[in-house]
């Protein structure tokens, strides 16, 4: 399988004003499409951090991170988190002044895709991911969290990257949405092959992916593959 | 508090620029505060002292040249007069829109003639010999024309020093451009007085043989003619008026009006010298030299204005004269005048330095003029003069009592001997401070073009600009200071409050109480709004004192040639008046910023504790 | 990001509402305080235009300001200053008709000649009529023709009409200022053609007035032709510009005309000068005081606009920290997301200062074009207040605002 991302011997050190973190050591590791990959670890271990790197919002302070054989100091980050990579929070982070219809246009927008055509693929991807008609013209807080995160991941997906990173996507949710979600994450892996990367303390959310890997004071290993 | 103090000392900048910009808040507030109290007091101490007189001169339509003939130039000196249609009355300033204090007047004085003290003149001339004006009969020493200076014997003297009997004395017709023979056997009679130097053949012949003669005076001869007026300025008719003033004596002379003329003229002609001036006035600072203080009481007081309007016998009186008469406070002064006016002030006619222009005392038919006032005023305050560099036109005369004008009974131009319009000198009133511009836009609209106007306040006008100037940049600082005051506190204490809501949280998972976490919160805070703000107060406070009227009033225009301007703001004593309750406004300013800090800062901090610790820090409410 | 940039001013009602409030206020504000300076200008550019500050030349100590003797190179340079308008000059003569000698002056010489530049000069008497002969009116007295204006009275009297040509023997004023007397003096017989009659049917009024006018410049062009030293004995103008009083005041001491000196000798040489321009000075002093003072609050009030616009976008965007990571995670570039923000300011700042403008229209203390200006300041003084409160936000890092730890 084609590798997605791929982690060489990244570290990354978080300097403030009165210290130098080592938050990654030596992280070395790869992404493939059509799996589902789950970084646990606690809190603290560098698994935030790894997953920031991941999608682009910084660059390792040694090592390399090549997204499909590309260095990822050489690629624009910005147009990489626009067109190939997405994110979706623990707190889901919708738009709150944009209904949900509007938050999965969102990304269609900044790719400048004329409006009818972004609100009809919007339309899917929410379709995709099971969200009711009538709740389309809804803001993000008139719905709940297992509709808002579904919205995320909508979101996600529409821009069409192939990338998904999530970042402990069930912690706000109830069991049955947990479950929802945890299914709809790995039928995006499974069947429309995307390589989906979740950080989570979850068991039950690591249960249910292809691989494995734990996170140890910034020191990547796997648990299962 | 310690730890408040910490935590804000750990982001310097924030903390730094929040102290600084509270300070300049603060200073521009007290500031404000501070420069609007000093103006509102200054106003309030010198607006007593400033008084806004205007003083009024009718122009006149026209001007005459007179011909006067000089013996010694032998040509005639034109002489320009100017000439009226008519006088204009104060009635005439009686303008609507216009409110006047005091005034407007138009003043005369009156002679009065008191031999019992003694004036000036005779204070400083205690020897003086009478021979400066006589009344004489005379013979030529040779028939001559006395067209230059020719030699007469005295053989009698009727006025004057009798030892001047038998002696010669130099005589000339002076004025009369064709003047007559005058005959060796002939006595001839005549008012005499000397005042040119010797000039003519005769007269330089003598001086090669005696060079002293060259500062000898010529004696010419006066007109018998009296000097009298009507109110309109018309001179009364009197037949020796441009007639003859040399006059052969033959029998029954003195029979005649020339020769009865000439026997009245023996007493009357000294009286000037025991003439005191009067002046009656409704309003002492109406008189320019009270007013530019060229005159001034040393002792007792100045009338009050109901002794003004009620006409009372009180007066002010010289210091000199007081003093050459052994008279004090409280003691009387006779009166008895005898001629009134209009025309001239007592300054210009009795000088400070013992010289005086009385003229002809006679009336139109040759009589000495009697007085036709008798009252007795008690002094109530003697005033001294500067002499010097006074003001010419509105100098104070030599013995002049000031006396309130309705104490005397006769003011209709009793023996006017001289009449005139209204005078700078001789007509002002008195206007609140600070309505020139009223004034003249109501004259403007209402008045005539013949009068015009001088306006002097000591500086008000330019005092109250500075004033208002001063009041209106301290409304600037003002609201300059509570705008940013506002904004500040506004915007700090959502940095210093409201975004430390997660600290708050923590405080209070921790088992700190609500007050507790008040105090940890804004103490700090509370530390930098007082200190900030005091010291900003103080610096406004101390500020406020550079900040004078002179500062506000700068002079973008050049001076020179003006006329009619107030005084030079910087020769009025205007003392920069030390700031009241600074002390107190600037406390009041720091507390006022400092509650409102307070109020502001205790309003966030409700907020901030209203919210449950663990929800603010699980993070767990969407789109926070 | 427009489409999102609209909604988010739609659907932030009460934030937008404030910054347009804040904005118009700010513009009301400021068009008052520029409308207060331009006010001021105003009173002050009314004040040049409506005062007439007269300037007079007297002897030296300010006694006399008619009958004295003003020199021909201070009236030269009096005529070719352009600080000045309104140039009055007049002369006193005395004529007496045909030709005569000078011992049988006293039996000729009885006519009072007065010499003017202008119909309108001050030393004339009011109510002075002049009736013109056909083809001729006060332009004459611009010009140095020998012409004259006579009594109607002495016309009659003398059987003169309109055209006549007469002969006049003109006397001048010598002052003597050593001896203080003046002395009246041959200056030539000269021939004058009638153009005008003065009406004195009032016998009262008409004492006053002068038995022949002449331009000024004939009898100046008569002295010079004598030989003689020529002195206007009245003289008098106006201040060109009162705002330039002190280049008009620079230009008369070049000139040589002293200021008066109180006490000082009498003389009959005009050399002297008033000028009543105490109560514009005053009025004028305190215009300029209070424009400089609001002009020197200029830079604070730029400076308040600023802090006004970087507090209140400050505040707002503290609020949007979160929305800014948003935009960053999904792709934004930080200086695009930051434009965004900025952008939604713009709109809102616009449309505040487009109200502010309406309002201080009708207010009406100003001109449009004034107010624009008003407008641009307030608007350029926010917007970099707010472009400053607005950059921090690039700098935040997006992932730890929107992750979990």
């Amino acid at each position: 399988m084609e590798k997605m991302i791929e982690a060489v011997n990244v570290s990354y050190i978080y300097q403030t004003k009165y210290q130098k973190t080592k938050a990654l050591s030596g992280v070395s590791c790869s992404f493939e499409r059509g799996k589902v990959y789950a970084v646990t670890g606690k809190s603290g271990s560098g698994k935030s951090t790894f997953l920031s790197l991941l999608a682009g919002l910084d660059v390792p302070t040694e090592g390399t991170l090549n997204i499909e054989g590309e260095d990822m100091r050489k690629i624009n980050r910005d147009t990489y988190r626009l067109n190939r990579a997405s994110v979706i929070y623990q707190a889901f982070h919708l738009f709150p002044l944009l209904t949900v219809l509007e938050n999965v246009m969102f990304p269609m927008q900044l790719q400048h895709v004329p409006a009818k055509q972004a609100k009809a693929r919007a339309q899917e991807y929410l379709k995709k991911v099971d969200l009711p008609e009538s709740l389309y013209k809804k803001m993000p807080g008139m719905i709940s969290g297992g509709e808002q995160q579904r919205v995320a991941i909508a979101r996600a997906i529409a821009s069409g990257g192939e990338i998904l990173l999530a970042d402990e996507p069930t912690g706000n949710l109830d069991s049955q949405n947990e479950k929802v979600i945890v299914e709809l994450l790995c039928k995006l892996a499974h069947e429309d092959n995307y390589a989906v990367i979740v950080v989570t303390h979850n068991e039950a959310v690591a249960a249910a992916a292809d691989v494995v890997y734990g996170m140890s004071d910034g020191v990547l290993s796997v648990v299962r593959e | 508090m310690k730890n408040s103090l910490k935590q804000m000392a750990r982001t310097p900048i924030k903390t730094t620029l929040f102290f600084l910009l509270n300070l300049v808040a603060a200073l521009l507030m007290t500031l404000g505060v501070c420069i609007w109290q000093k103006s509102s007091s200054m106003m309030d101490k010198y607006e007593d002292q400033f008084a806004t007189i205007g003083t009024v001169r009718q122009r006149p339509e026209s001007f005459e040249q007179v011909r006067i003939w000089d013996a010694e130039e032998k040509r005639y000196s034109i002489v320009k007069r100017a000439q009226y249609a008519s006088y204009d009355t104060v009635e005439d300033l009686d303008i609507p829109g216009v409110t006047y204090l005091a005034g407007p007047e138009q003043r005369a004085y009156y002679a009065s003639y008191t031999p019992q003290y003694t004036k000036l003149w005779r204070s400083m001339n205690p020897n003086a010999i009478d021979t400066a004006v006589l009344v004489v009969e005379f013979t030529p020493i040779e028939d001559c024309i006395p067209e230059e200076s020719v030699k007469i014997r005295i053989t009698k003297v009727i006025g004057g020093d009798s030892r001047l009997e038998g002696t010669m004395l130099w005589f000339c017709d002076h004025s009369n451009p064709k003047p007559e023979m005058l005959y060796q056997d002939k006595t001839y009679a005549a008012y005499l007085n000397n005042s040119t130097f010797l000039h003519g053949e005769r007269a330089e012949e003598a001086k090669r043989e005696s060079p002293m003669l060259s500062y000898e005076l010529e004696y010419a001869p006066v007109s018998l003619s009296s000097q009298l007026y009507r109110l309109d300025g018309s001179m009364i008719e009197d037949p020796f008026r441009d007639g003859p003033e040399i006059f052969e004596v033959t029998d029954g002379f003195y029979e005649t009006d020339a020769g009865k003329r000439l026997l009245n003229l023996v007493d009357t002609r000294m009286y000037g010298r025991d003439i005191q001036p009067v002046t009656g006035t409704n309003e002492t600072c109406l008189l320019m030299a009270f007013y530019n203080g060229d005159a001034y009481i040393t002792e007792g007081r100045d009338i009050s204005g109901k002794e003004y309007r009620d006409g009372a016998k009180v007066c002010l009186a010289p210091r000199r004269f007081m003093e050459n008469n052994g008279l004090s406070l409280g003691d009387q002064i006779q009166v008895r005048l005898l001629y009134t006016d209009t025309r001239w002030t007592a300054g210009y006619c009795f000088e400070l330095d013992g010289g005086y222009s009385v003229g002809s005392l006679l009336d139109e038919e040759g009589n000495a003029l009697e007085p036709f006032e008798t009252s007795a005023y008690t002094v109530v305050g003697i005033y001294d003069t500067t002499v010097g560099d006074t003001d010419l036109n509105f100098r104070s005369g030599a013995d002049e009592l000031i006396v309130p004008m309705h104490s005397i009974r006769e003011r209709g131009g009793m023996n006017l001997k001289a009449s005139g319009p209204m005078a700078d000198a001789t007509t002002s009133f008195r206007i609140p401070n600070g309505t020139i511009d009223e004034f003249l836009a109501a004259w403007e609209k209402y008045g005539t073009k013949e009068l015009e106007f001088t306006f002097y306040d000591r500086g008000y006008t330019q005092l109250k600009a500075g004033i208002d100037n001063m009041k209106n940049f301290s409304l600037f600082l003002l609201a300059s200071g509570v705008i940013l005051t506002g904004l500040l506190l506004v915007f700090y204490s959502y940095l210093f409050v409201t975004k430390q809501m997660e600290r708050t949280a923590v405080e209070r998972s921790l088992g700190m109480t609500c007050g507790q976490c008040r105090w940890s919160i804004l103490s700090g805070f509370m530390m930098f709004v007082l200190i900030g703000s005091m010291a900003g107060a103080a610096g406004g406070m101390h500020l406020s004192r550079s900040f004078s009227v002179k500062n506000a009033s700068p002079a973008y225009y050049d001076s020179a040639y003006s006329v009619g301007e107030a005084a030079d703001i910087n020769e009025i004593v205007i003392e920069d008046i030390p700031l009241k309750d600074g002390l107190v406004i600037a406390v009041c300013s720091s507390l006022i910023i400092t509650g409102t800090g307070t109020v502001l800062a205790l309003k966030r901090m409700d907020r901030s504790l209203k919210r449950e610790p663990m929800q603010i820090l699980c993070k767990e409410a969407a789109g926070e | 990001m427009y489409h999102y940039i609209l909604k988010s001013i739609q659907r932030q009602k009460g934030r937008s509402l404030l910054v347009i409030l804040v904005n118009c206020i700010l513009v009301i504000l400021l068009n008052l305080y520029f409308g207060l300076i331009g006010s001021y200008q105003a009173q002050l550019r009314d004040l040049a235009a409506n005062t007439s500050i007269k300037c007079i030349i007297t002897n030296l100590d300010g006694s006399r300001d008619s009958l004295i003797a003003i020199s021909s190179d201070t009236i030269r340079a009096l005529q070719s200053s352009e600080q000045i308008r309104g140039l009055d000059c007049s002369v006193i003569l005395e004529a007496g008709f045909g030709e005569f000698k000078m011992e049988e002056w006293d039996q000729h010489l009885n006519l009072l000649v007065r010499a003017v530049n202008n119909r309108d000069s001050a030393a004339l008497p009011e109510g002075l009529k002049v009736q013109y002969m056909e083809g001729w009116d006060e332009a004459l007295f611009t010009g140095n023709q020998h012409v004259c204006i006579m009594k109607e009275s002495d016309m009659e009297k003398q059987g003169f009409a309109f055209g006549d040509d007469i002969t006049l023997t003109i006397y001048y004023f010598y002052y003597d200022d050593k001896e203080l007397l003046m002395d009246l003096r041959e200056l030539d017989s000269a021939k004058f053609i009638i153009v005008g009659q003065i009406d004195d049917s009032d016998p009262m009024a008409s004492q006053r007035y002068p038995n022949i006018l002449l331009p000024f410049q004939t009898a100046w062009d008569l002295f010079e032709e004598n030989q003689e030293d020529f002195t206007a004995d009245e003289v008098s103008f106006y201040v060109g510009d009162p705002l330039a009083l002190n280049a008009f005041k620079q230009e008369m001491r070049e000139i040589g005309l002293m200021e008066i000196i109180k006490g000082s000798r009498l003389s009959f040489k005009g050399t002297a000068l008033y000028v009543q321009d105490g109560i514009f000075i005053t009025m004028a002093d305190r215009l300029k005081t209070a424009i400089r003072i609001l002009t020197a609050f200029l830079l604070p009030m730029g400076i308040l606009v600023f802090i006004v616009g970087y507090v209140i976008s400050h505040l707002l965007a503290n609020g949007r920290v979160k929305e800014f990571a948003l935009f960053r995670s999904l792709g934004v570039g930080a200086l695009r997301a930051v434009r965004a923000f900025w952008y939604e300011q713009l709109i809102l700042v616009l449309a505040g200062n487009v109200l502010g403008c309406l309002a201080a229209l009708l207010l009406g203390k100003q001109g449009i074009q004034e107010i624009m200006t008003v407008c641009g300041a307030s608007f350029g003084g926010y917007m970099l207040g707010t472009t400053v409160a607005l950059l921090w936000l690039a700098k935040e890092k997006p992932l730890e605002l929107l992750t979990s730890e």
